[in-house]
């Protein structure tokens, strides 16, 4: 990395914390003038309600709650949502078939599917999950169809000269070129994943980050609110940014190292 | 032993026009023959080639060969960009393959140097020259090349087909190499296939001749140059402009 670079990044770092420390401060003033406190807490008294909810063990159990649903509604929507991606970018017939399923899905609201899920399957959390999975799985078959139909048939063909096993084929030609969009379909997956467990919960859960959010909601605890919200929000961003991220930098580190 | 036999090959245009490319294509090649396939550019040798090797089966005609292993070299290297070079010769060498010496194999195409290297990191002389490697490890019994030294300077070519020639020597195995230079072709080949017409077909299939046999030598260059006259004339007209800008 050059010295303009790492210059440049380390503007562009110094910009987003002056960015972040705007945000802190305008909200720290918005609640100073608010006529009523308890409508817009300041920065501390949020940060205050977090620690004392982290110390009692309600946020971390909330927390996990949570996290277990999205960790498992993404790697299922992940996984179906990638398969089906890959099946339709390759074939025009299962394409077909699939494309209407998936614009219905991606136009459908998250609401109705959530509401039927809970009306077909019950309250528990086959239906929480299957309603998060069928809400985000259609975005994930139309990005991973477009790194499937950009594959290069040169390297198909060489493989195929070749007579590579088919999983080699699958492991070394087809998915280091799904990679990005597998990447692009995950962060943006689990950033939408995890705002749908939310509903989710809200909704019909008794755990989880939602379903405490709408006991704050009944008893009209904006602290509550805002520091579960946010709180859970970092935590999301510090996934991105510490296991997403970096997977994605190295599973495409071969296009910078030359 | 390979047996070709392509009765027809057409393609359908995005307008729905059927243009036949390849019409009765008839030859086989016996284990030890280094054959060179010749015709000038867009005479449908690579679709020639891409029929032979399995990757196009919508013809009509048969190929049929007992060679258990093919190797080939496309006429773009076809290197994964993600693996080095030396993963890159691997990945072609299943489990029930004899290892081969990556060390070995990359002295031969002369590139002992390069392989920790990226694809990115070469030239296209030197990605093709991996994907040479590459097709040697398979130890083939058959080895196709589409144009395998273009973008090569005159030397380094020269040597590499010499040493593709010794290594066929040396093993037995069936070379196939299309080219559509002659000269190339007849310096390391002991047959020559030439492709040529509207379709194309096969006009020649004969040993190319010894090295005092100037007349039938003479006569061959004639007759390609009088092929490639021919194909310019009547359907690569409308490239000539930008061949006279370029050169």
């Amino acid at each position: 990395m050059g010295r303009a670079e790492a210059g440049a990044l380390s503007i562009a770092a110094r910009d987003r914390l002056l960015s972040l420390l705007g945000f802190i401060a305008i909200w720290w003033l918005g609640s100073y003038l608010s006529a009523n406190p308890n409508l817009l807490p300041g920065p501390q008294r949020v940060a205050l309600f977090a620690w004392h909810e982290i110390v009692t063990g309600a946020l971390p159990a909330a927390f996990a709650a949570t996290l277990a649903r999205v960790i498992v509604a993404f790697i299922l929507a992940m996984l179906g949502g990638g398969a089906l991606g890959y099946i339709t970018g390759r074939s025009a017939r299962a394409n077909a078939w699939v494309d209407p399923w998936v614009v219905i899905g991606l136009n459908l609201p998250v609401l109705v599917v959530i509401v039927l899920a809970y009306i077909w399957i019950g309250l528990n959390d086959a239906a929480a999950v299957l309603a998060v999975v069928l809400a985000k799985a259609p975005t994930v078959v139309v990005t991973v169809r477009e790194g499937a139909r950009a594959l290069d048939p040169g390297l198909a063909e060489m493989a195929q000269a070749f007579h590579l096993p088919q999983w080699r084929r699958l492991r070394h030609v087809v998915l280091p070129q799904l990679l990005p969009y597998i990447a692009a379909a995950g962060r943006s997956g689990l950033s939408i994943t995890w705002k749908i467990v939310l509903l989710v919960e809200l909704l019909g859960r008794p755990s989880g980050v939602g379903y405490v959010l709408n006991l704050f909601f009944q008893n009209f605890n904006v602290t509550g609110i805002l520091a579960y919200g946010l709180a859970f929000a970092g935590l999301m961003l510090l996934f991105e940014a510490a296991v997403l991220q970096p997977l994605e930098r190295r599973a495409t580190a071969w296009r910078s190292n030359a | 032993m390979l047996s070709v036999r392509i009765d027809r090959k057409a393609y359908t245009s995005d307008s729905g026009v059927e243009r036949t490319i390849l019409s009765d294509v008839h030859f086989s090649v016996a284990p030890g023959e280094v054959v060179g396939l010749l015709g000038p550019s867009g005479a449908g040798k690579s679709t020639m080639l891409r029929i032979l090797l399995g990757l196009d089966t919508a013809y009509e005609g048969h190929v049929r060969h007992d060679f258990r292993r093919v190797g080939v070299v496309f006429q773009e290297p076809r290197l994964l960009p993600w693996l080095t070079v030396e993963e890159n010769i691997r990945l072609v060498v299943t489990d029930d393959m004899r290892q081969p010496d990556i060390g070995f194999l990359l002295e031969t195409v002369q590139l002992g140097h390069a392989a920790a290297l990226r694809p990115r990191q070469l030239s296209l002389g030197m990605a093709r020259r991996v994907a040479l490697a590459r097709a040697l490890a398979i130890s083939p019994e058959l080895l196709v090349l589409d144009e395998p030294f273009a973008s090569l300077d005159a030397r380094l070519g020269a040597g590499l087909a010499e040493s593709v020639a010794r290594w066929a020597r040396s093993t037995g195995a069936a070379v196939i190499i299309a080219t559509h230079d002659l000269a190339q072709a007849m310096e390391r080949v002991s047959r020559l296939l030439i492709l040529s017409g509207v379709p194309a077909r096969l006009s020649a299939d004969r040993p190319v001749p010894a090295a005092g046999d100037t007349a039938l030598y003479a006569k061959l260059l004639a007759e390609f140059a009088f092929l490639r006259a021919d194909k310019r004339g009547t359907e690569e007209v409308q490239q000539l402009p930008s061949e006279q800008t370029s050169g």
